[in-house]
């Protein structure tokens, strides 16, 4: 019971993380290799919530928001109008500066040692959420509610103009359409949710350190989401469940761990690469790559 | 003291350089983000590894295996995945993310292969004894001579001979040049032989020097990217000032403050260089993509 909770408690981390990067890599098709700089100062954020001010689940969420979504905005600002590459290589960039900061800023972060003693979470009325049974739960309800959300925004007529805009750029310009705006409100948006991942993360570890946010981690959501199915949540749900359980998969076939880490990643490039070549949207995607 | 420091940044800007030279053969005229190139990288250093060490070549024959292996798989990246992703008109962003899973198959086989830890040329470098005073130890010296030939002869290659005049002619417009009957098919597949040759210079340099190890590909992939950026994509001069300008500045921050801010500091400078001057130093002539 303790193994399959914890599972699943990293899958419904995972559901939040990949749904919120779906908006972004898969509906509006702006690759991002930054997404876990964003998880990783959501999880800075949550610690600093926690251990400096003490607050409780929802005031410590809604900061976390707050934080990821100012610090994404600020990022998407500049960055947003670099098209194709450059988009990429800014959010690589934007990875590798917050990686760097929270290794090398000990003063403030702990450097590479990481954070340590974040306590369950406390929730007003109810007490403390600690334990297995209750992560399951907060992660669950999380998770569910970012599912329903984002269902709501891919439906709304914002997510079917992202749609629009990841067709046919200038046709939604003719229309009137600021994309410029369109593209930093999906940024900001799935940044902001990320940082609700990072929550759960950072509270049932209790313990975080930056080689956990790293480009890895980052190519790891990017798989999840366009092996999933880019462009639906259905997809980005089915992403964040196959990336979970294939190590786990791969564990039990009892290679020793030296070989089953190269051999996990193997798979995943492998996948990548066959992926894009027959099923370019994704295995359970509609739209057109 | 800064001396010495801007000396081996010369030197390490001039193999920065040639890798920068060898993508932007790529980049410029097929417009791929080829982050595959990174693993190409790593697999020459690998090649020449392999030769030297466990099978005990003569140091020149495993340099030449190294060459030859590195045009080899550069050249199966583009037969195996580029080319017929593009014979099916798939999008830019499939053909790099392809790229990317092939970076990550590249990278776990060789961690497969050679493991984890950084490995090293247990040999007598050539100009180990050149001692003449120099700030530099005598192989730094024979590489930063070996690394201006090659440019130098690589320069006079693409101005005055009819296969440079034709990549120039592929780089300036595809279509035009195939109307004008230039086998592009060919001829791209010539420029991935030929960009794989330069990084396996670049690359066997710094592994007989600095040894290697598997994660060593990304970071010098994305130092030569922002070489390309900083010194002005589409123009083949372009990657080779960014490159010595890059090792420098990254001698300087080395100097100055600690190694620990090298990359960052290499991406603030992609960030300025990407938003106030896209272009680059030397701003390329021809059309705008």
């Amino acid at each position: 019971m303790g193994y399959l909770s914890h599972i699943i408690i990293l899958i419904n981390i995972y559901v939040i993380l990949c749904v919120a990067s779906g908006l972004i890599i898969g509906l509006s098709r702006m690759i991002s290799l930054g997404q876990a700089a964003f998880y990783g100062i959501g999880a800075y954020i949550t610690a600093l919530c926690i251990i400096l001010l003490d607050l409780s689940l929802i005031p410590s969420l809604i900061l976390v928001m707050l934080v990821n979504g100012l610090i994404s905005l600020l990022i998407a600002i500049p960055t947003i109008r670099l098209r194709g590459d450059y988009f990429i290589l800014a959010t690589l960039a934007f990875q590798f500066i917050v990686f760097a900061l929270l290794n090398n800023l000990s003063s403030v972060t702990n450097g590479s040692l990481g954070v340590s003693g974040i306590s369950p979470v406390s929730v007003m009325g109810l007490g403390g959420i600690n334990g297995q049974s209750g992560f399951l739960i907060l992660s669950a309800v999380l998770a569910i509610l970012v599912v329903l959300i984002f269902y709501f925004i891919y439906h709304s007529p914002y997510g079917v103009s992202l749609k629009a805009l990841r067709e046919d750029e200038l046709a939604l310009q003719t229309m009137g359409r600021n994309t410029r705006r369109l593209k930093i409100m999906a940024f900001v948006i799935s940044s902001a949710f990320i940082g609700w991942a990072s929550y759960i993360f950072a509270t049932y570890m209790t313990y975080i350190y930056p080689g956990g946010f790293h480009l890895d981690e980052s190519i790891f959501i990017l798989i999840a989401v366009l092996v999933g199915g880019s462009g639906s949540i259905r997809g980005a749900i089915a992403g964040a469940v196959f990336v979970i359980l294939l190590p786990e998969v791969l564990r039990y076939s009892g290679l020793p761990d030296s070989i089953a880490a190269p051999m996990e990643q193997i798979f995943f490039g492998l996948l990548l690469i066959l992926v894009m070549r027959f099923r370019p949207n994704g295995l359970l995607g509609k739209l057109k790559l | 003291m800064i001396i010495q420091f801007l000396a081996n940044g010369l030197v390490n800007g001039a193999l920065i350089a040639l890798v920068a030279l060898g993508f932007s053969l790529v980049y410029n005229t097929t417009r791929i983000f080829h982050i595959a190139y990174a693993g190409i990288y790593l697999w020459a250093a690998y090649i020449l590894y392999f030769f030297l060490e466990i099978l005990h070549w003569p140091l020149a024959a495993s340099f030449l295996m190294a060459i030859l292996g590195s045009g080899l798989i550069s050249l199966a990246c583009e037969k195996l995945i580029y080319a017929p992703l593009s014979k099916r008109w798939r999008s830019p962003n499939s053909l790099m993310i392809s790229s990317v899973g092939v970076l990550i198959l590249m990278v776990s086989l060789g961690e497969l292969a050679f493991g984890n830890a950084a490995r090293y040329a247990d040999i007598e470098l050539p100009g180990s004894g050149l001692d003449i005073g120099l700030l530099l130890p005598g192989f730094k010296v024979i590489s930063l001579l070996l690394v201006t030939v090659v440019i130098v002869l690589f320069f006079l290659f693409l101005k005055y001979s009819s296969l440079g005049i034709r990549i120039r002619a592929l780089r300036d417009d595809e279509l035009l040049s195939r109307v004008f009957g230039v086998n592009t098919t060919l001829l791209k597949a010539g420029l991935f032989v030929l960009s794989g040759f330069l990084v396996a210079i670049a690359s066997g340099l710094n592994m007989l020097d600095m040894g290697i190890n598997p994660h060593l590909g990304i970071p010098v992939f994305i130092n030569a990217f922002v070489a390309l950026v900083i010194g002005g994509i589409g123009r083949f001069d372009g990657p080779v000032l960014g490159g010595i300008l890059l090792g420098l500045l990254q001698a300087m921050t080395e100097y100055f403050f600690d190694s620990r801010w090298v990359i960052m500091v290499t991406f603030i400078l992609l960030f300025i260089f990407l938003i106030i001057r896209p272009q680059g130093l030397i701003p390329s002539r021809t059309r705008a993509f």
